[in-house]
């Protein structure tokens, strides 16, 4: 193939985009020099990246040859698809790491590449959580550390073995990071407010005259504690490691798998710089330490002193400075990021205390917090002189510890202007970690809640919370694109926006237009009410049925078989159905078929008031990706209100049909719903379609895959349509039996209760 | 009459069971019974509340008739009903009726999962009158000195639908249970499972940690039922990583995922 067809079969791919000329050809060149079935199977490829980012798609073709010196044709498709996965997650330098990884591509195929850190967190996560006993984290970054409120690991484990090998190193990573975290490495034990600012240990490395030395030694001692700790709390998974030591340590273990051991002689044995005549001495010293440190009462302050004293010992015989290379399962210090999360952790902690502790108040009955009241002026003051730390203005407060039973000291109540209030479980557990961390509960913390209550009961809040659902951030949710028979990952954007309620006349005319309807439909659904009603001729029951047992009597003495089913039952059916109605509001509903979906709606709404099923109605439209919309027109929970009949009325046609989005967040509003059925109905009018390039067999596939994603959650979907062009894609998008087509929109509004009637009884 | 003498004589228990108590339960539960106050237990799920009340029962030495709750039970058959036997209509009384009749103590288990309709008919029985009518006989039964109703729920995983009325509750004095500490739960797990205190801390090392993990999606962690059956099993020869899989991780989730992070532990910890 010539460069000039080449360029044109480009153009006829990415149609009806015109890229700059120079660009493809600069492009194209990647792919001169290569072969006929490399070139076909990189050109297949384009119009499935081509729409996700034009320049990643040049990005790849001009490093076509290079790539397939290392992939054979038949790989170009999976090692295209794992691009696209990793320009989605970490964006174009994330796709440029991978397309540079290339020679490693196959052996990642093949299984031999260590393993990924999203590979493993579904497994690591929990373990972690179980073995802090609290949510731990674990977040990817650039290296290994913890700040001892998560733990930060590699995106990747890079070496050669299996991904159970993989699997065992992360695992073994985490749990010393655990250690860590458990023994105190690295907390920040201040009673003094600033501790937070710059770290205790910061200020211990920089007394030495070699800081980095006097860091290596307390990790050292430290990592000899840790793996004791592990050795003693997690035999098994130390014997799960031994075959790794290779690995982790650096060398194969002399005799027994002892980590401490093989952490001492990979550290300072065979070190040429140690050796001499004082050597032994030397090694004999840390030995002494190490020993020290491994026992149970062992403690933090024991691994500084022994920093202190074997970093004497190397400065007596002039051997500093002696840096190390942090083995792989250790990771780095990073005592900045410890006191960036610890600060950060005490102001999560004082703001939940603080509004705990005012909602807690307020439940109190009225004098307890009456005390606190006070009224605008004095408060305006009290704000202006606040907050002196340490420091309490307005009120009196003391704090009762409980004491004998637990060690633990918790805080039971505290006293506010000669009231006692006492802390329910959660307050004083949160109490409790904040004097442990601060080494007091600061008396600003009580009385800011105390000064919060006192506001809130003084007067009703006039700008209820101001972050109201229109400013709740948005949410994401993947694509299906069949092309590529996967996922395009956090693709769309969702808002939940509020539709303002309108009074107008259309309620009322509605209600006047099918008075006759609603009555016969409000009847209808009356009947399929929950009933309890007597069931007859039962093997076993409440009540003994008096027919069933005068017939029996008399078969048997008329020598018949009796029955054995003479007593009666109350029988209770339930519904318990939850249903969302998921109504498009796109642009083509202008006119009478809005009209018509809004009539159906009030008719529908108006007979389920006679049920007790829950239901929602959502409105959805937008426009491209990042700006697809659902108005809640009712939720689950709401009543059928005025404002839900305005909003109603409100109903106007928007933007455009990008439906798949708003089915996924359905989803996952119906999901954690209880009940035995959960239905999402939807009425559009339409095609889903949207202003760039979701249509056609795009959009129809997403869409039908959103509706499957619903069915895998146990949610039944059905769709009503009046798009006379239906017939051709409805049956396979919702599949054949879950919808139907409305040819008459005049029938719609009586059609939909209807329907749904059919549907659940 | 006699068969119902018999019936009740089987619902005594002979021997001491084992319970280790961890607060002053055992002393409130005595005080309510000398002042007829009916008593509610609560706790999470193999806590030893069930246990519990056995033990209490031997300590009264009064018979203990426990009835397990479920969604489908009627009134009738906390109370007694008409059954047909040879042609004749005749009244059988429930295990609630019986309990009163006797003077014994009657134990309502996972109340909450009982129809709310169905509660009501304890009412008359937990406050100071003590008295149980019913109905279909025309009977209105006073409860003996004897007598002590007890019922337990589990706040853990109940919804919102399923809660107790708060008529029905502040009727009983309540008793919180809760899982005991380190020690003394590893002391009830080497004794109920016959199994050394090393490994008994080990199991509850491991359930302290399944405990941890309410917001990676186990509702519940393991009990010291749980443990107990591990330690069992351990004693009759299975090898203690697939004792703990059978007996601990697979009873808790079904969820992949956490099943292999529950795995994860077990491989850890022995």
């Amino acid at each position: 193939m010539n460069d000039a067809s080449l360029k044109q079969l480009f153009y006829r791919l990415v149609a009806p985009s015109l890229p700059n000329e120079w660009d493809v050809e600069e492009a194209l060149e990647g792919l001169s020099g290569a072969d006929e079935q490399l070139v076909t199977a990189f050109l297949e490829q384009v119009p499935m990246i081509w729409p996700v980012s034009h320049s990643l798609c040049f990005l790849c073709i001009s490093q076509g040859e290079k790539i397939g010196a290392h992939l054979k044709p038949e790989m170009i498709s999976p090692w295209f698809k794992g691009v696209l996965d990793n320009y989605e997650r970490h964006g174009l330098r994330g796709a440029q790491q991978f397309i540079d990884d290339v020679p490693n591509f196959m052996a990642c195929v093949q299984g031999r590449r260590g393993l990924l850190l999203e590979e493993a967190q579904g497994r690591l996560q929990p373990y972690v959580n179980g073995l802090a006993g609290r949510e731990v984290p674990l977040l990817p970054g650039e290296q290994l550390f913890t700040d001892t409120c998560s733990i930060f690991l590699p995106r990747a484990l890079r070496i050669r073995g299996s991904s159970e090998e993989g699997f065992l190193i992360y695992k073994f990573m985490v749990s010393f990071q655990w250690g860590i975290i458990a023994l105190g490495t690295l907390a920040i034990k201040g009673h003094e407010q600033g501790a937070a600012q710059s770290h205790p240990l910061k200020r211990f490395f920089a007394d030495f005259p070699e800081s980095e030395t006097g860091r290596g030694l307390y990790y050292f001692f430290e990592t000899v504690r840790v793996l004791s700790y592990l050795q003693q709390e997690l035999p098994g998974l130390i014997r799960q490691i031994s075959p790794l030591s290779r690995q982790l340590f650096g060398r194969e273990p002399a005799g027994a798998f002892s980590p401490p051991e093989l952490l001492f002689e990979r550290c300072w044995q065979g070190r040429s710089q140690l050796a001499g005549p004082d050597h032994a001495s030397l090694l004999s010293l840390v030995k002494g330490w190490c020993l020290r440190c491994q026992e149970p009462q062992a403690n933090r302050s024991l691994s500084m002193t022994a920093a202190v004293e074997v970093y004497g010992g190397l400065e007596q015989c002039g051997r500093l400075p002696l840096v190390w290379e942090p083995l792989l399962f250790q990771g780095a210090i990073q005592l900045e990021a410890v006191c960036r999360a610890a600060l950060k952790q005490r102001q999560e902690r004082h703001e939940l205390f603080v509004a705990s502790l005012s909602s807690h108040l307020l439940q109190l009955p009225p004098r307890a917090a009456d005390d606190a009241d006070t009224s605008g002026e004095e408060e305006q003051e009290q704000e202006q002189r606040s907050p002196a730390p340490g420091q309490s203005d307005q009120a009196m407060i003391f704090e009762q510890r409980s004491t004998g039973e637990h060690p633990g000291q918790r805080l039971l109540s505290i006293t506010i202007d000669n009231q006692e209030v006492e802390l329910n479980a959660e307050l004083s557990e949160l109490a409790g970690a904040i004097s442990e961390d601060l080494g007091e509960l600061p008396k600003t913390y009580i009385s800011s809640a105390v000064g919060k209550a006192g506001r809130s009961r003084g007067a009703p809040d006039l700008h209820p919370d101001e972050e109201g659902p229109e400013i709740k951030a948005p949410l994401v949710y993947d694509e299906w694109d069949y092309r590529r028979q996967g996922y395009r990952k956090n693709w769309c954007l969702l808002r939940e926006k509020e539709i303002p309620a309108v009074t107008s006349s259309f309620m009322a005319e509605t209600l006047t237009k099918y008075r006759g309807q609603i009555l016969q439909l409000r009847r209808q659904f009356e009947l399929m009410q929950t009933r309890e009603r007597f069931v007859r001729r039962q093997r076993d029951g409440d009540e003994i049925d008096f027919d069933a047992l005068v017939e029996t009597l008399a078969d048997s003495a008329a020598g018949y078989p009796p029955s054995d089913r003479l007593f009666i039952r109350l029988q209770r059916d339930q519904r318990e159905i939850a249903v969302i109605l998921l109504v498009d509001m796109s642009n083509s509903t202008q006119g009478w078929v809005g009209k018509s979906i809004k009539e159906a709606l009030v008719l529908l709404s108006e007979a389920m008031e006679m049920l007790n099923d829950r239901y929602a109605i959502y409105g959805f439209s937008g426009m491209r990706r990042l700006r697809c919309e659902v108005y809640p027109l009712k939720t689950l929970d709401e009543a059928y209100s005025s404002t839900v009949r305005k909003r109603i009325g409100s109903i106007s046609p928007r933007e455009y049909t990008r439906m798949a989005p708003a089915i996924r967040h359905m989803i996952s509003l119906l999901k954690p719903v209880e009940a035995r059925l959960r239905l999402l109905l939807i009425l559009s009018d339409g095609k889903p379609e949207d202003y760039d390039d979701y249509k056609g067999s795009y959009a129809i596939e997403d869409t039908r895959h959103a509706l499957f994603e619903a069915k895998a959650a146990g949610i039944q979907s059905f769709g009503i349509t009046i798009d006379r062009h239906a017939q051709s894609y409805m049956g396979h998008m919702y599949g054949p039996a879950n919808c139907i087509f409305v040819d008459d929109i005049n029938r719609l509004p009586a059609l939909v209760p209807e329907i749904y009637r059919t549907l659940t009884s | 009459m006699q068969d119902i003498e018999q019936k009740i004589e089987e619902h005594h228990i002979r021997e001491e069971p084992y319970y280790l108590p961890t607060a002053n339960e055992l002393a409130v539960s005595l005080a309510a019974y000398a002042t007829g106050t009916p008593i509610l237990l609560k706790g999470p799920t193999g806590c030893g509340k069930t246990r519990f009340m056995q033990y209490l029962a031997w300590k009264l030495k009064r018979p203990l008739i426990t009835v397990s709750c479920h969604d489908d039970l009627s009134t009738g058959d906390l109370v007694g009903r008409y059954l047909i036997q040879a042609g004749e209509a005749v009244w059988h009384d429930g295990p609630l009726t019986m309990a009163v009749r006797r003077g014994a103590i009657c134990y309502l288990d996972e109340i909450v999962e009982a129809r709310k309709d169905t509660t009501v008919v304890i009412h008359p029985l937990a406050d100071d009158r003590r008295e149980l009518p019913v109905e279909k006989k025309g009977e209105l039964l006073v409860a003996p000195p004897e007598f002590m109703l007890a019922v337990s729920y589990n706040p853990g995983y109940q919804s919102v639908l399923k809660d107790l009325k708060p008529s029905t509750r502040q009727r009983f004095l309540a008793l919180d249970f809760d899982y005991p500490s380190l020690e003394r739960e590893a002391e009830i797990v080497a004794s109920e499972a016959g199994v050394e205190s090393s490994l008994a801390r080990s199991l509850v090392k491991l359930a302290r940690m399944t405990r941890g993990l309410k917001d990676s999606g186990l509702v519940e962690g393991a009990s010291t039922r749980l443990l107990i059956q591990a330690g069992k099993l351990v004693v009759q020869g299975i090898p203690i990583h697939s004792a703990c899989r059978v007996a601990i991780t697979q009873p808790l989730s079904d969820d992949p995922e956490l099943l292999a992070a529950l795995d994860e532990m077990v491989r850890s910890l022995f």
